[in-house]
């Protein structure tokens, strides 16, 4: 809409019928896009869709689903909210609806700090009460989420995945380490003879 | 389903994102899991990064920094023979004593015992500056390298302890025998071993089958004190013991 009547202004004063709209045409051209972007709570502008990538169509509210960045910009490009539900080709249906449940707990977070500079970032990985709650996922979905809040551009809720990974890696040794999380042990024959050798001589 | 690695299974960035908010001391188990992840903590920037501490205008390996514990390296005639990380309130007693408790962090780089290959000892002393990969001006480095050796241990064949001292130095950074700060972990202690056995008559003071141990305080610049401590087990004659040099 928006974009038809910027044409629309165009097309009037290359065609020399009017160099500039007057404040009356501009207040008719504007006024629906204006309505649009300064009242989100309309009833019927909240609601958008969301499609997963094996074709359930979630219901979501607009400021919940732009928790993500990636569905922001999208909406931002198209410059209204679409019909037609956004296609998240890479999450599934059970996927998506705990990332949607994360995005909902989250919708009033204040944005993080764009300043991410890995010197004054937090090393903590502590995380708040809901969100552990929230992660105790078996490990398929709890890498399923991290993979979705990557491509789907949360940051806030990368970090509690990640986190809480690391959680699980600390204070591990490195059988434990690869028991945890089904790692194969791909070091060489040789690598290993190594290591068992120092370990000999560090044992006397 | 049954088997399958899921955290392997993910793109390196993002396991490279789940490492990054590890500790560094988890680095050390971490680089014996797989090659993966040994590569990543090795090469990865952001990892490699997080291993340094900055102190003033410098950032020094998070190895030498308190209260992390002392770095323990033991090395025979050509080489440094193992390196273990000893907690924080480390004492000779206490580590032999079983109802010592320390983190589960040390604990599981106590129980490697030896980070001969771990990679980490290859990290430099000190990180390059932001702007560049390598420190090229003086200007960037510590205005000096200091040692404050406390000579605890001088011990005989039969254990007896011949000698105690403390000694300080230090070395300018114009200084030519002044270590080049781009080192490596392994080149500095190779380099601080090479010096205790100079300012020491080390070899003739232990004898024959005696034991030296070293505790090394490392000063870089005036608001940075880190220490390890090092430790030089002699074996053989006198006559066979060299100043162990790290190609």
């Amino acid at each position: 809409m928006g974009l038809s009547a910027s044409r629309q202004i165009e097309t009037t004063a290359i065609s020399g019928h009017l160099a500039f709209p007057t404040t009356a045409q501009l207040h008719h051209i504007n006024l629906p896009v204006f309505r649009q972007l300064s009242t989100p709570t309309a009833v019927n502008m909240t609601n958008m869709k969301l499609l997963s990538s094996d074709n359930v169509e979630i219901s979501v509210e607009k400021d919940v689903a732009e928790r993500s960045v990636l569905i922001k910009n999208m909406l931002e490009d198209v410059g209204e909210t679409m019909d037609a539900p956004i296609p998240i080709p890479n999450v599934n249906e059970a996927v998506l609806r705990k990332v949607i449940e994360w995005c909902e707990h989250h919708r009033n977070d204040p944005p993080p700090p764009a300043d991410d500079d890995s010197d004054s970032r937090k090393k903590s990985t502590d995380i708040e009460e809901w969100d552990q709650k929230f992660m105790q996922v078996d490990q398929e979905m709890l890498f399923e989420i991290i993979l979705a809040a990557n491509y789907l551009d949360i940051k806030p809720l990368l970090d509690v995945g990640c986190k809480t990974v690391a959680n699980m890696i600390k204070g591990k040794s490195p059988e434990e380490i690869r028991k945890t999380f089904n790692i194969q042990n791909d070091f060489t024959p040789e690598e290993e003879d190594q290591i068992r050798r120092e370990n000999e001589w560090a044992e006397e | 389903m049954e088997g399958q690695t899921y955290i392997t299974a993910l793109p390196t960035e993002l396991q490279t994102e789940i490492l990054s908010w590890l500790p560094w001391e988890s680095h050390l188990p971490c680089m014996q899991v797989c090659t993966l992840w040994r590569n990543l903590l090795l090469d990865a920037v952001p990892l490699k990064k997080s291993r340094f501490v900055k102190a003033g205008a410098l950032r020094h390996h998070q190895i030498f920094a308190e209260p992390f514990g002392a770095l323990r390296f033991s090395t025979t005639i050509d080489r440094v023979q193992s390196t273990s990380l000893t907690p924080p309130d480390y004492s000779y007693a206490a580590l032999d004593s079983d109802d010592y408790e320390i983190s589960p962090e040390v604990r599981a780089i106590w129980e490697l015992r030896t980070l001969q290959d771990n990679g980490v000892l290859d990290d430099p002393v000190f990180y390059p500056t932001e702007s560049s990969d390598d420190i090229t001006d003086a200007n960037d480095g510590p205005e000096f390298f200091a040692l404050e050796m406390v000579m605890k241990f001088v011990l005989d064949r039969d254990g007896r302890m011949l000698v105690h001292e403390i000694f300080k130095h230090q070395w300018p950074v114009a200084d030519d025998d002044c270590p080049d700060f781009r080192m490596t972990i392994r080149q500095f202690v190779q380099w601080a071993a090479e010096r205790a056995m100079e300012f020491y008559s080390l070899k003739e003071a232990a004898g024959a089958g005696g034991r030296v141990e070293l505790e090394l305080h490392f000063t870089g610049c005036k608001d940075t004190e880190f220490g390890f401590a090092v430790v030089i087990p002699m074996d053989g004659t006198p006559n066979d013991w060299k100043v162990p040099v790290h190609r």
